[in-house]
């Protein structure tokens, strides 16, 4: 080893740092004699950094060096910071030292743009093929695109790598005007688009000829910087929507920006954690949980809401398709209540078919019940306790809330990057989304949702407490149900109008904001 | 009067227990191994002893009649530290050979909940520890690692870590239960081991811990720093064996880290040679 490497890895993984993605997950693949490593669908995660973040990879740049000048970015041309470059070699012999000892899953390699966006590119497929061909090395690898490379360079990166990503760092064409001048909307986009063509190809060849080889099998991901410009979560969310919509992209990542480059036009002050996690919240939501973007914000309400998390504050803005019975409502219909996931969902799908669900049950099957019994019946029973007031919870969230608490500038109305010609994008739901079986007929998600959500919060409580099944109606819906099994049998819709009491006030407002990685 | 049944505390004698039950129409109210479990006063004991064709036949009724996800699960369940695993297993299995397949969905039942509720956190564990062992590369190029779960790990760790490192041999030693997995010559098995004898660390051993840990440091954000999330997700108790969270001076006072002194078995002296 060189003498000045452990002096190198320093500088080039803190100049990788505000990367954030760090998954090895997407791709299967198990081990083979004579080669070393195996890739986990799930990934891995091997280590947690002190901002407890995941370490998955060994994320790194194969040069700090840049010749761009992006205003964002620690790396710029004009940053006053101690440069490094490794070279090939030093980057298989890293990854395998680490692989070995089982640090790392894998390797996540960018780099700075010394010279052109091509040569730069074949320097970083050169270490691919060292640790490729001559290491037989089988774990995982990100590689990073560099913007404005040629596409021949993609196609041979996406055969060594397991994902590929661009990073669009700015959710707007303005802001990128403004921050990157060096990277035009054309630079980030076109790799993207030939990205999604070749892994879509691939897919195909793959089906016929087993033994194609395959072109970023876990896909491709991109990230956004949050806060350094005033565009809107609405914004950001649509934008999210259409890229995992349009070009299937398997992840966005979304990083709070922290002040790293003073300029004028960039903000300072504390990055926006809280933001952050809200968007993360709401981007599973999207993917996950049948959402729309349009169904979570609009362009009057055009920003997450701080202090609850996405799905109790939609929860709550449409108050009247609550309570559900938990023993009958659809899978679609169960993953829309705050405190049950996708796991909880399932199981009690699964559970149901042999026996009626109590609390208790739901309970152990690992529903968070201080959020879900808001929102649900067990065989037409309520949470002991529990009073269904709309008033209340409606008037708790909705009084004084900070538009900008992160102390954003207003928004300045900026575009949102148009990724596709002919059309607004995102200007409708995941056509995959599941809950548009029961969600699509009732007009939820079209823009003028929020005002059919206001007037289901001022709805009588009696109608709300019958039911979503009987209470859907009264959001001027077109009175259709799109799964049998939405309306509720006579004897039960006695057994769900239960007696409503005035519920203690703000008891919702203490679902606390929790906590997690951002991957 | 009531039974209890002591086993040799191997999964093959779990499932002989279950073919004892059903054989002799007593079940058991209580199942005993060598490991803890306190029988009731003015119970009778029943010792059964391991068979491995009763065990088959046990295993390969599961397998028909419920499918191999129970087969998993039991076998997960198993790997617990719980003390009543066994009685509880063989109450999940009971309700298995009555409903068949249905039995994974019945979460509402008290058996199968349990048998759950047993699994998950073995998984949990397993899926910490895949990511959080550490290896030594010793002086004669076979891997070390040590570590001392909850509940018992070796079997799930081991297939992983042949599968991934398949030409490397490694040792991964379990230092509380004293088992060590041993793999080698594409094979790999768990043996007993008292204690181990080292051969010294590789020249640059410490070099590359030096290095990842400066990999780690260098990567964490200052202007997110929080640590009770780090804590959350990486629990103390792994610390011991994470080279990245020992002081600078690194390794020392990682256990993982010092050859022990007092060693009694020797192994890995040269890279095992293993039949199975």
């Amino acid at each position: 080893m060189a003498a000045d490497l452990m002096e190198r890895l320093g500088i080039l993984t803190g100049a990788a740092k505000y990367d954030v993605a760090c998954t090895s997950s997407g791709a299967s693949r198990p081990g083979a004699k004579g080669s070393i490593g195996s890739a986990s669908a799930g990934g891995i995660c091997h280590s947690f950094a002190a901002d407890g973040r995941c370490i998955s990879l060994l994320k790194i740049l194969m040069t700090n060096h840049c010749v761009y000048d992006c205003k964002y970015c620690a790396n710029r041309r004009s940053s006053d910071i101690p440069r490094a470059s490794l070279s090939p070699d030093e980057l298989a012999e890293l990854t395998m030292g680490f692989y070995r000892r089982n640090y790392i899953e894998g390797l996540f390699l960018s780099s700075g743009i010394e010279k052109s966006p091509d040569s730069t590119m074949e320097r970083m497929i050169g270490a691919l093929e060292l640790l490729r061909r001559r290491d037989r090395f089988r774990g995982y690898i990100h590689a990073k695109a560099i913007p404005g490379c040629s596409e021949g360079l993609v196609t041979r990166l996406g055969l060594l790598a397991d994902r590929l990503s661009v990073n669009i760092e700015l959710p707007s064409e303005k802001s990128l005007k403004l921050l990157a001048p060096n990277k035009g909307r054309d630079a980030v986009i076109r790799p993207m688009r030939h990205i999604r063509e070749r892994i879509a190809q691939s897919g195909s060849e793959l089906a016929v000829f087993r033994h194609a080889p395959a072109f970023a099998p876990a896909g491709q991901s991109t990230q956004m910087i949050i806060g350094a410009t005033p565009d809107s979560d609405f914004q950001i969310l649509r934008l999210s929507e259409s890229l995992y919509r349009k070009f299937k992209l398997k992840r966005v990542f979304y990083s709070a920006y922290i002040p790293i480059g003073s300029h004028a036009m960039l903000p300072l002050g504390q990055p926006p954690l809280l933001r952050e996690h809200r968007l993360y919240q709401s981007d599973w939501l999207i993917r996950f949980y049948g959402f729309s973007a349009s169904e979570l914000l609009s362009e009057e309400n055009s920003n997450l809401n701080l202090r609850l998390d996405p799905k109790c504050n939609w929860a709550v803005n449409n108050l009247g398709l609550f309570p559900i019975e938990v023993n009958r409502a659809d899978y679609e219909l169960l993953l829309r209540v705050p405190g049950i996931g996708v796991t909880s969902a399932r199981r009690i799908v699964r559970a149901r078919r042999a026996s009626v669900l109590g609390f208790q049950d739901l309970k152990k099957m690992g529903v968070a019940m201080k959020r879900a019994v808001y929102f649900i019946t067990c065989a037409g029973q309520y949470w002991r306790g529990i009073r269904f007031d709309e008033k209340n919870i409606c008037s708790n969230l909705l009084a004084g809330l900070p538009q900008h608490p992160d102390g954003l500038p207003e928004a300045l109305g900026y575009e949102q990057l148009s990724l596709f010609p002919g059309g607004p994008p995102g200007d409708g739901r995941l056509d995959s989304a599941g809950a548009r079986g029961a969600f699509g007929a009732l007009g939820l998600g079209l823009p003028d949702s929020a005002a059919g959500a206001q007037g289901a919060l001022a709805m009588p409580g009696a109608q709300a407490a019958l039911g979503a099944q009987t209470a859907l109606p009264a959001l001027s819906a077109p009175g259709t149900f799109a799964t049998p099994g939405a309306l509720p049998a006579p004897g039960a819709q006695a057994a769900l109008a239960a007696r409503i009491e005035p519920r203690a006030s703000g008891a919702i407002l203490r679902i606390a904001a929790t906590a997690a990685p951002p991957n | 009067m009531e039974i209890a049944h002591i086993i040799d505390g191997s999964f093959e004698g779990l499932l002989t227990s279950v073919f004892e039950a059903y054989s002799s129409r007593r079940f058991p109210a209580g199942i005993c191994a060598d490991d803890g479990y306190q029988l009731d006063f003015g119970q009778e004991q029943v010792h059964i002893r391991t068979d491995g064709a009763k065990a088959s036949r046990v295993m390969a009724g599961i397998l028909r009649k419920m499918g191999a996800a129970v087969y998993e699960q039991a076998w997960t369940a198993f790997l617990s530290n719980d003390a009543t695993r066994h009685i509880k297993i063989l109450r999940y299995l009971a309700l298995g050979f009555q409903v068949g397949r249905a039995l994974p969905d019945m979460l509402a039942e008290p058996a199968v909940m349990d048998v759950l509720e047993l699994a998950r956190p073995v998984a949990r564990e397993c899926n910490k520890l895949l990511g959080f062992v550490r290896f030594s590369i010793m002086e004669n190029g076979a891997q070390f690692s040590e570590i001392a779960p909850e509940h018992n790990q070796l079997p799930l760790l081991m297939p992983h870590f042949a599968d991934r490192l398949p030409d490397v041999p490694f040792v991964l030693h379990d230092s509380r239960r004293k088992l060590a997995g041993l793999h080698g010559a594409g094979q790999w098995r768990i043996v007993v081991a008292d204690g181990l004898r080292l051969p010294g660390y590789s020249d640059d051993e410490l070099e590359w811990r030096k290095m990842w840990k400066r990999y780690f440091d260098a990567l964490a954000i200052e202007e997110r720093k929080n640590a009770r999330l780090q804590m959350s997700l990486m629990p103390k108790r792994y610390w011991r064996g994470l080279t990245e969270m020992q002081p600078a001076a690194v390794g020392a006072g990682c256990r993982a880290a010092l050859p022990p002194e007092s060693a009694k078995l020797a192994i890995l002296q040269d890279p095992p040679a293993i039949s199975l």
